[in-house]
């Protein structure tokens, strides 16, 4: 090996406290990139798979009823590939040892034989056959949550009726790798599931013999969607199609797009800042040891190495460093990428969900990681190389020092101590300032990890215990009159009613439209509200129409431009009316009006789809009970079960995350306090050496490098409070979305955990380096040359 | 060398100590217990009505339905619904057909019918006669009453259960009356029938006549139209005398009794109307309800408040009219009250918590009437506590808390 | 002691050579015009007290700084205006340095330091070679933080002569070191130049050690001042200071 290699490796070694510094906090960069787009590429395979293995269809269209020949039809239009008529009804179920009420959407299974689309994918058991009365094949996070097997019983009430099946298959279909029911925000396993159930049972059990009320079409390669819907709209308007919509409409491939786009947006911000820091570190790293080694490179220049050799030998120690940060946060990442997957499987039914890295992540990783190390490295290497012999062999001149603040003489008292650390930071303006800078990142990298937990509390409290504040919500089976508010009234414990009606609308402003729902609420409703930006109920207007701020902003509308309202049911009236207000809810867009007008809009009389009830605590069973048993009552839902359930299921996501991005941000500052304090520490090792040998103590002797770094550190907390709030509200900028915005909400106690745990560190690290000052070589000092 | 205590140490360090005075500053700052903002309302002494409500419909206290007499053809219904009639008025021409004058078995049918209009009038005779002796009697209690009244020996919810009593029996002296002369009108109506069918000169027109006097409220057949013997043809009735009829659950209905009063409302007009309980039926029967579940119901009938509101109002309602219909089981002027929105179970007890000094405290509650919304409040709370509304699951006792306005 | 021929071939020729150099906010003119000439073979000394400019001198003559004006000829090849490229060729092929303070790199043994100049060199010796030649070869795989001042000097030179070198350029070779030990690097210095006839520069401002010279060169205040021949050369250990 060459004797300049070799220098170059014990150099390393010298440095290997600081070089594993550098290395650690890539690694984190690395693992953290490795781990989101590694998850999202499997994520992306495996969905992309299932799609095509089981055919998932590409448009998707449900309506009220239609005879089986409209099949026919379909099947004529252009660009049709195939067209699959099923019958879908909403119910309830019951399983031994479960009180809780259980919604379920119940699907005909495809009959054997023949295309079909959206297949089963059967984890365990069989599909029931065509002719089985009392079989079918239940969704697989349900089976799960209640450790359901083949051969388990279940009672299925379906329009009023009650069944009692035999599972006789687990698993699940494209349509429902998120499974959560149409109202849900978020997936309640022990609460919601799918059954496939044979065509004729169904068909029974709703009605629907010869019909169909819900078609899956398969779209020929090459047809325009658009063309396609506006068809199979035609065709279906006089059954009461709702309107057919595209696959990226569909609520189960919706909710997969959603998370990975926030997978992307991660994959994206965290990297960038941990791998900035890392070279930023790098920087500081090289710089000083080149500093520290100027004589040597005027001598190897001297003996002839050329500038190419030299900025060759301190890029490689870069590459070294690059590379094994590389490795680490490979490593680090499939480790991470692994755990991820795990928990992703838990919401995501796909059939195989096997984390993959491909070549593509690891050169991606290694680009990454080796990139800014070479950053970092830059300029010092380019120093190194450029520097001329003679110069580098003259000792450093002194900088200049011009007198700045002249005025500032004799404004502070300040000890010898202060005027030499502040004369040490005004010196290297740049390097301070990116030492705070760097220390004000690593606070902002804990801010955002603590955010998911934060944004979470904020987003449960303002719906779920602002907005709604009800007990117990009632759908019914068919719109109710109002006759059932009373007997819903009437029922043990019930405190208050307040009714509620919903209907699909497509909702236009210019050219901009979107299909959403339009809800009647009661004017003076206190169990649900809507409110505004600022918190405060804005009740449904007299003369006008309330809709979610971000529809309003996707619409272009704003209070007081008219709004088309299509409504695509009953007698299809198209309503014109002002935008009267917007209402700020985190989940879903929605239109608002009063009960009264959308009645009167309507003009079908008073109908009534669902109810929220408060109720008294000690009567709920009972009242359960009562509810259960009333055919008309498709389903019901506890507000404060759900939200503790969602809080159960995230708790540990949440409490992962947390805990990974308060370690990330802690390498952070670790990292840069120590490597920003061992250079120092070798920069001016005579220095100190020289004031220990005149008398000082180590203590006051460390007190000039630590106490400025104190000052940083102290200094940085304002500086990282408010990069953490532009990093959450980057982040926000990347999550924000039909289905759910994120608030940029940062609490206390995250500013408390971040600014703590950065000081913490700080002074950790600190110590560190405090014992490296304790051995200050006096003697070797004394021996060097003046 | 000694270094000494860590003060002294640091004595000369001030920028240590800055770190550690940052530190524990953030540490203050983030952690201190923060006031939730909550929703809250006070503890007062106001109105307070239990009251359950249940849908109704309208219908004519007293109801007619003229009926064709014989076959025959009706040629021509004078009168619309809507349309005022006096007793005796010719509402229809019947056209009796031939077989119906000649037949005797027809003829003995008539005479049937009209024997039977004459026990029918012997009935409402009897009726009259009872309720007179009602009437008086309720109308001798009421005089006690007020007397009673007036001594402060009776409670102003028994003595208008008095009034309203005296005037019930008043207003079924009433309707008795009515009923006879209906009666003598159906009886002579038939009588004439009789007297038509032994005539073989038979006239070609028989006039209907209106047995009261009132308003056409439906039509049943139009002109031109055969009809048979007994057939309805009109119904006709005084339409200011409506009533509400209501399908009550029977364990509400036993919580109601003659004089309950009851507001009416959801019937399209623009203030509600006020009426009171006459009469809850004894006969229970099964219906299902909206959501598909049997229940036991009875009719309870709901008269009108004549002294409450302007008859104008009522005079847009028709028969058949739909109506909700809230019974005020129970009102008092004051009592103190708290929104049920504060209150929830702790174990068995109710509770809610009451805001004292910015904390929320728990407090367990004695309840007592239940309200629209409200409660009554027996122990557990005094005038002006302020309460929480809504409490989330983070509202504990002893937590700090601060009000806001919704 | 017979004096050495005078009539081997020029190796350096400069004219009118001139430098000036910033220190921080100073401007230092260290030559003023320097005309001189070296043979093939020769040991000079160029004598001066600090801030004459002869480290000046030698760091142009070895290619490590351009001057500012004149002319610097090595051979014949042109060193004022050559390219940094040109410049690390020359250094490469033709030049080794002693330096005052040795300039070892600390992070390799002595026999590594060596070698890192033979292993870019067209004609090395071995390291182990160059080593014996300054008496060091049992100290091969000690640190320079292991070895005494003598010895590490000792090492320097054997790495400067380990790419036989057509010149040595040592600046104030003995500056940091005793008498004694001095002498020893002196003698060094002194056999390869008698051995290897290698061009030997020697900056000092100690008068002794120009007894062994050929020539002596006066440098002051940026000029030369004077310049002797020696009729005799004393031997290295014979000088005492």
């Amino acid at each position: 090996m060459r004797a300049l290699t070799r220098k170059g490796l014990r150099d390393l070694w010298r440095l290997r406290s600081q070089a594993a510094a550098v290395a650690l906090v890539a690694a984190v960069g690395v693992a953290n990139l490795v781990m989101s787009r590694a998850t999202l590429e499997s994520l992306e395979a495996s969905r992309s798979r299932y799609y095509r293995e089981y055919a998932f269809a590409d448009v998707f269209a449900d309506l009220k009823r239609a005879p089986e020949q409209v099949a026919q039809e379909l099947r004529r239009i252009a660009g049709v590939a195939v067209a699959d008529t099923r019958i879908v009804a909403p119910g309830r179920a019951r399983i031994a040892g479960f009180d809780d009420p259980i919604r379920i959407q119940a699907l005909s299974a495809p009959e054997p034989g023949g295309l079909h689309l959206n297949r089963l994918h059967l984890r365990s058991g069989r599909a029931a056959e065509p002719g089985e009365r009392d079989a079918l094949v239940v969704s697989d996070a349900f089976a799960d949550a209640h450790g359901l097997r083949a051969g388990d019983a279940m009672t299925v009430v379906l329009h009023g009726r009650s069944q009692s099946f035999r599972i006789v298959g687990i698993g699940a279909t494209p349509e429902f790798v998120a499974q959560l029911s149409p109202q849900a925000v978020f997936p309640d396993p022990r609460r919601f599931a799918v059954v496939w159930l044979p065509r004729r049972a169904l068909e029974a059990a709703t009605d629907m013999d010869g019909a169909f009320n819900s078609v899956a079409i398969a779209l020929q390669p090459g047809a325009r969607r658009e063309t396609v819907l506006a068809a199979v709209d035609l065709a279906l308007a006089g059954y009461g199609g709702v309107g057919a919509i595209g696959r990226e409409d569909q609520r189960s491939h919706r909710y997969l797009d959603e998370e990975f786009r926030q997978l992307r947006t991660m994959a994206r911000l965290f990297p960038a800042v941990f791998l900035g820091v890392s070279a930023f570190v790098l920087y500081i790293v090289l710089g000083r040891l080149v500093g520290g080694q100027r004589e040597q490179i005027g001598t190897l220049k001297a003996f002839g190495y050329g500038d190419g050799e030299i900025w060759r030998h301190y890029a490689g120690l870069a590459l070294a460093i690059g590379s094994a940060g590389a490795v680490l946060g490979l490593a680090l990442g499939m480790q991470l990428g692994s755990l991820l997957a795990g928990l992703y499987r838990e919401f995501y039914r796909l059939p195989y969900l096997d984390f993959v890295l491909s070549p593509g992540v690891v050169w991606l990783a290694v680009l990454a990681s080796v990139g800014s190390a070479l950053l970092g490295a830059a300029v010092p290497v380019l120093r190194a190389a450029r520097l001329p012999p003679a110069e580098a062999m003259r000792p450093e001149a002194p900088t200049s020092w011009r007198r700045r603040t002249t005025g500032a003489r004799s404004l502070v008292r300040v000890s010898q101590a202060h005027r030499l650390i502040l004369r040490n930071l005004l010196r290297h303006p740049l390097r301070a300032t990116m030492t705070w800078a760097g220390l004000a990142l690593g606070v902002s990298v804990m801010m955002m990890g603590r955010f998911q937990d934060d944004a979470i509390d904020y987003l449960i409290e303002r719906q779920y215990e602002r907005a709604e504040r009800y007990d117990l919500s009632v759908a019914f089976v068919e719109p109710a009159a109002p006759r059932a508010l009373d007997e819903l009234a009437a029922l043990p414990g019930v405190r208050a009613v307040e009714p509620q009606r919903a209907v699909p609308v497509r909702v236009r402003y210019r050219a901009a439209d979107k299909r959403t729902v339009l809800i009647g609420l009661a004017p003076d409703a206190q169990l649900r509200r809507t409110l505004d930006a600022a918190g405060k109920p804005v009740p449904p207007a007299l003369h006008g129409v309330l809709l979610t701020g971000f529809l309003a902003r996707l619409l272009g509308a704003r209070p007081g431009d008219t709004i088309e309202l299509e409504t695509l049911e009953g007698r299809r009236r198209v309503l014109y009316l002002p935008l009267a207000g917007l209402v700020d809810e985190p989940f879903g867009v929605q239109a608002y009006l009063p009960l009264a007008t959308l009645d009167r809009a309507l003009g079908e009389g008073p109908r009534r789809d669902a109810a929220l009830l408060s109720a008294d605590a000690a009567a709920m069973p009972r009242l359960i009970a009562e509810l259960d048993r009333r055919p008309g009552v498709a389903a019901t839902g506890r507000r404060r079960e759900s939200v503790r359930n969602f809080y159960d299921s995230m708790a540990r996501t949440i409490l992962t995350f947390t805990l990974i991005a308060t370690a990330f941000g802690a390498v952070i500052t670790a990292g840069v306090v120590y490597s920003s304090a061992r250079a120092a520490l070798s920069e001016r090792a005579r220095d100190l050496a020289s004031l220990r040998v005149l008398g000082f103590t180590s203590a006051e002797v460390g007190y000039l490098l630590l106490g400025e770094l104190a000052l940083l550190t102290v200094l940085a907390l304002p500086l990282g409070f408010a990069l953490g709030h532009g990093l959450v509200a980057l982040l926000v900028l990347g999550y924000d979305s039909e289905l759910m915005r994120i608030p940029h909400y940062v609490s206390a106690s995250t500013y408390g955990i971040a600014g703590l745990t950065a000081l913490t560190t700080a002074v950790l690290t600190g110590g560190l380096v405090w014992r490296r000052v304790q051995r200050l070589d006096l003697i070797g000092v004394l021996k060097a040359r003046d | 060398m000694n270094e000494g205590s860590i003060w002294l140490r640091l004595r000369g360090k001030p920028l240590y100590l800055l770190l550690a005075a940052t530190l524990f500053a953030v540490a203050l700052w983030s952690f201190w217990p923060r006031a939730l903002p909550v929703e809250s309302a006070a503890v007062a002494a106001a109105p307070l009505t239990e009251s359950f409500s249940e849908e109704g419909r309208t219908r004519l206290r007293s109801r007619y339905q003229l009926g064709a007499p014989l076959d025959g053809t009706v040629e021509r219904i004078v009168a619309e619904p809507g349309d005022a009639v006096a007793a005796g008025d010719v509402v229809a021409v019947l056209r009796p057909s031939p077989s119906a004058m000649l037949d005797p078995a027809g003829r003995a049918q008539s005479e049937a019918r009209v024997r039977a209009a004459e026990s029918d009038l012997a009935a409402a005779r009897a009726t009259v006669a009872s309720a007179r002796a009602e009437q008086s009697r309720s109308a001798a209690a009421l005089q006690r009453g007020i007397a009673l009244g007036a001594k402060g020996l009776l409670s102003g919810e028994n003595l208008d259960s008095l009034r309203a009593q005296d005037a019930a029996a008043a207003a079924a002296l009433r309707s008795a009356q009515a009923r006879v002369d209906a009666a003598v009108s159906v009886r002579d109506g038939y009588r004439a029938v009789l007297e038509l069918q032994g005539d073989a000169a038979t006239p070609t027109r028989l006039p209907l006549r209106a047995p009261v006097a009132g308003r056409i409220i439906r039509r049943f057949v139009e002109s031109e139209v055969a009809v048979r013997a007994g057939q309805a043809l009109l119904d006709l009735g005084d339409i200011g005398a409506l009533e509400v009829v209501a399908d009550v659950l029977t364990a509400d209905a036993v919580r109601l009794q003659t004089g309950t009063p009851a507001r009416l409302r959801d019937w399209g007009g623009e203030t509600p109307l006020h009426g009171r309980v006459r009469r809850v039926e004894p006969g229970g029967f099964t219906k299902v309800s909206a959501l598909g579940v049997d229940e036991q119901r009875t009719v309870v009938v709901v008269e009108f408040d004549e002294a409450a509101e302007t008859p104008a109002l009522r005079a847009r309602l028709g028969d058949g009219f739909r109506v909700q219909v809230d019974f005020l089981v129970w009102q008092s002027p004051s009592v103190l009250q708290v929104p049920s929105a504060a209150l929830f179970r702790d174990d068995a007890a109710w509770a809610a918590y009451v805001i004292e000094n910015g904390r929320a405290r728990l407090r367990r509650i004695e309840l007592g009437r239940i309200g629209d919304g409200r409660a009554e409040v027996r122990g557990g709370l005094r005038e002006g506590d302020r309460v929480v509304l809504f409490p989330a699951d983070t509202v504990r006792d002893g937590r700090r808390v601060t009000a806001q306005s919704p | 002691m017979p004096l050495e021929s005078t009539t081997s071939a020029e190796v350096f020729r400069a004219t009118g050579l001139s430098k000036s150099y910033r220190m921080g906010e100073v401007i230092v003119p260290a030559l003023r015009g320097v005309d001189l000439s070296l043979r093939r073979g020769e040991l000079i000394v160029l004598l001066g007290p600090s801030g004459s400019g002869k480290s000046t001198l030698l760091n142009i003559l070895g290619g490590l700084d351009v001057p500012t004006d004149g002319e610097v000829w090595y051979c014949d090849h042109r060193l004022h205006g050559a390219d940094e490229r040109e410049l690390t060729q020359f250094r490469r092929e033709h030049v080794g340095f002693v330096f005052q303070f040795y300039n070892l790199l600390p992070s390799l043994t002595a026999l590594e330091n060596v070698a890192l100049v033979t292993e870019i060199a067209r004609d090395p010796m071995a390291p182990r070679d160059a080593l014996a030649l300054v008496g060091l070869e049992q100290r091969c795989d000690h640190f320079p933080s292991q070895l005494s001042g003598g010895e590490q000097q000792r090492v320097a030179i054997a790495r400067a002569i380990a790419k036989r070198p057509d010149v040595l350029l040592c600046d104030e070779p003995t500056g940091a070191l005793d008498a004694a030990t001095g002498v020893r690097v002196l003698d060094a210095l002194d056999s390869v130049n008698r051995r290897l006839g290698t061009t030997t520069l020697i900056i000092t401002h100690n008068a002794d050690i120009a007894r062994m010279a050929h020539r002596v060169l006066q440098l002051g205040d940026g000029r030369i001042v004077s310049e002797t021949r020696n009729p005799t050369r004393a031997r290295a250990l014979e000088l005492r200071w």
